[in-house]
């Protein structure tokens, strides 16, 4: 217990003389904030989000519970408790957003090599190099094993041909992990590699792709000839197909944490201020019985998943079909919270353009279209189910 | 209403279906939004409607309308519906007409009715003032001044 207590004061007194002033509670809300996913084009409005971020990746802390000799925190689970119980003390923004640490990380470690685990889990960590998913392609979809991107054998290289799909990020990121044909097509699990590749390396190309929220994340990525050395190839040939499915549990797990984060969508309001604000209020109250209930039951629910996700996280285990479950309550979640959310604003919450309707309310109605997106991406709810009933309720196909 | 429509019923939606896929598909609308003169509809459609006896669908006969009922209009808005026809159809054939049929004076009716057919007037109802429906928390008053009323406040999403 005392060696507990004394990490604790190392860790409050180091958050005290390294956590910026911009990063933590009573950050002045002048200055503007950057979401911080690192990477070689990284740009920051404030240069102490790059300050937080490598001070943060210096001590490991991204990856408090990876081994010191990988660049991780090497911390145990209790002391890592403790360091994010201070780190909410003082408000501590998260320093990294990162595909790298969410899903290629814990992937490298169950399957890569020495060499492998050592070249990129350093530069994960600290932020340094940028990742995207390589997985959907037009044609494979909830199909993914179908994919068709081909890595050609040409001796201490693979000739990388074919062309990715709603790769977020991809004209963002620095690499890819991307799945590839190495073997024949049938049977279809049994021919897919998972191969490291650099978005830098000649022949690879990114456009991006618009939703009718105006904006997003995805991507094509065309791969024209690439060349790719036989080391980034992680596990074996052709026994990708079991390292892809790990990775998704880790890709569901951390969609599920959405479904909580986005509690505020991008209206700049909670459901219940928007309610107020729309219907009235009297006596502190939301002055409809009708959106009372509605908002109460939702709000119910919203916190008994936060409560499973952290009974979750707290019981520790590898990442599990389970993921499934929280990937599809949360997203499906979400999506009713925007719904009800758009209710809430009667016609303001369908405001598309013109100048009677501000900023907030035209925002409100894009969050919710791109909420449509939620239970499609990440493998569309259809795909959790069929995880769930095969794999979690091992009901027979 | 039956789901079974009639002879007459059908041949409304007929009309209505050609009148509609012809005149005024979804482009229709789209130029409509993207032109620069922020028109609601246009006025030659609207004529023609009027001129297909549709603005007097739900008025009596002694007013000048066919009388056809809610059936009838109903097939013609479907199919308005459909192609995201912009008219103020129902503003005024349904919602004008049934509102001073149903509720209105005989002089009223005498003097509105009759220009709802012919296409003279169009007409609005304005009872939503916030975004969400709420006609028990009507602010906007009519005070009666010199055998008049005076109208004050504000009305949103009048249609």
């Amino acid at each position: 217990m005392e060696q507990l207590e004394n990490f604790r004061q190392e860790v409050k007194s180091w958050l005290d003389e390294n956590c910026p002033a911009s990063m933590r509670n009573g950050a002045d809300p002048t200055i503007p904030t950057d979401e911080v996913w690192g990477g070689r084009k990284a740009q920051y409005k404030n240069p102490e989000s790059k300050i937080w971020l490598d001070r943060m990746g210096q001590k490991g802390w991204t990856m408090p519970t990876v081994a010191k000799e990988y660049g991780g925190g090497g911390l145990s689970k209790e002391e890592v408790k403790i360091l994010n119980e201070e780190m909410w003390m003082i408000g501590a923004k998260g320093p990294l957003l990162s595909f790298g640490i969410w899903m290629l990380a814990p992937v490298l470690l169950e399957y890569g090599t020495e060499e492998q685990k050592k070249e990129h889990l350093p530069k994960i960590i600290k932020g340094e190099i940028r990742w995207c998913q390589g997985y959907s392609e037009p044609g494979s979809g909830s199909d993914l094993a179908s994919l068709a991107t081909k890595a050609e054998d040409i001796g201490e290289h693979f000739l990388v041909n074919g062309q990715k799909v709603w790769t977020s990020y991809a004209d963002k990121a620095d690499w890819i992990f991307a799945l590839v044909r190495t073997g024949p097509k049938e049977p279809k699990h049994d021919g897919i590699s998972f191969l490291l590749i650099d978005m830098e390396t000649q022949g690879v190309s990114t456009k991006p792709i618009t939703l009718i929220s105006g904006k997003s994340p995805f991507c094509e990525t065309f791969f024209d000839d690439v060349k790719v050395t036989k080391a980034n190839l992680i596990g074996e040939l052709n026994a990708g197909w079991t390292i892809a499915k790990v990775l998704l549990q880790h890709e569901r797990e951390f969609i599920s944490k959405f479904g909580l984060a986005s509690a505020m969508g991008s209206s700049g309001k909670d459901i219940v201020s928007l309610a107020k604000e729309h219907l009235g209020e009297e006596n502190g109250k939301i002055s409809n019985g009708f959106y009372r209930s509605e908002i109460t039951a939702h709000k119910i629910k919203e916190h008994a998943f936060g409560l499973t996700l952290k009974r979750a996280g707290d019981e520790g285990g590898k990442a599990s079909p389970t993921a499934s479950m929280f990937k599809l309550y949360g997203t499906e979640h979400n999506k009713k919270r925007h719904e009800l959310m758009v209710s809430v604003a009667g016609i303001n919450g369908v405001a598309w353009d013109g100048d009677e309707f501000d900023d907030n309310e035209k925002n409100l109605t894009k969050s919710w279209l791109r909420t449509k997106g939620n239970s499609l991406e990440g493998g569309t709810s259809e795909v959790q189910l069929n995880v769930i009933s095969k794999r979690v309720l091992g009901l027979p196909s | 209403m039956k789901l079974i429509l009639n002879e007459e019923q059908q041949f409304l939606k007929d009309t209505a279906k050609s009148f509609t896929t012809e005149k005024t598909p979804v482009n229709h609308f789209r130029s409509l939004r993207d032109s620069d003169d922020h028109l609601l509809w246009d006025k030659e459609i609207w004529q023609e409607m009027v001129n297909l006896g549709w603005s007097g669908i739900l008025i009596p006969e002694e007013f000048g309308g066919s009388n056809f009922g809610v059936a009838g209009i109903s097939t013609i808005m479907q199919e308005c519906g459909k192609t995201l026809t912009p008219s103020p159809l129902f503003a005024t054939a349904v919602l004008g007409a049934f509102a001073i049929t149903h509720f209105g004076s005989q002089a009223q009716k005498e003097e509105f009715l009759p220009k709802i057919v012919s296409g003279e007037i169009t007409t609005a109802l304005a009872i939503d003032e916030s975004s969400h429906h709420n006609p028990a928390k009507t602010a906007f008053s009519a005070i009666i001044k010199d055998n008049e009323y005076v109208l004050n406040g504000k009305k949103d999403f009048c249609c």
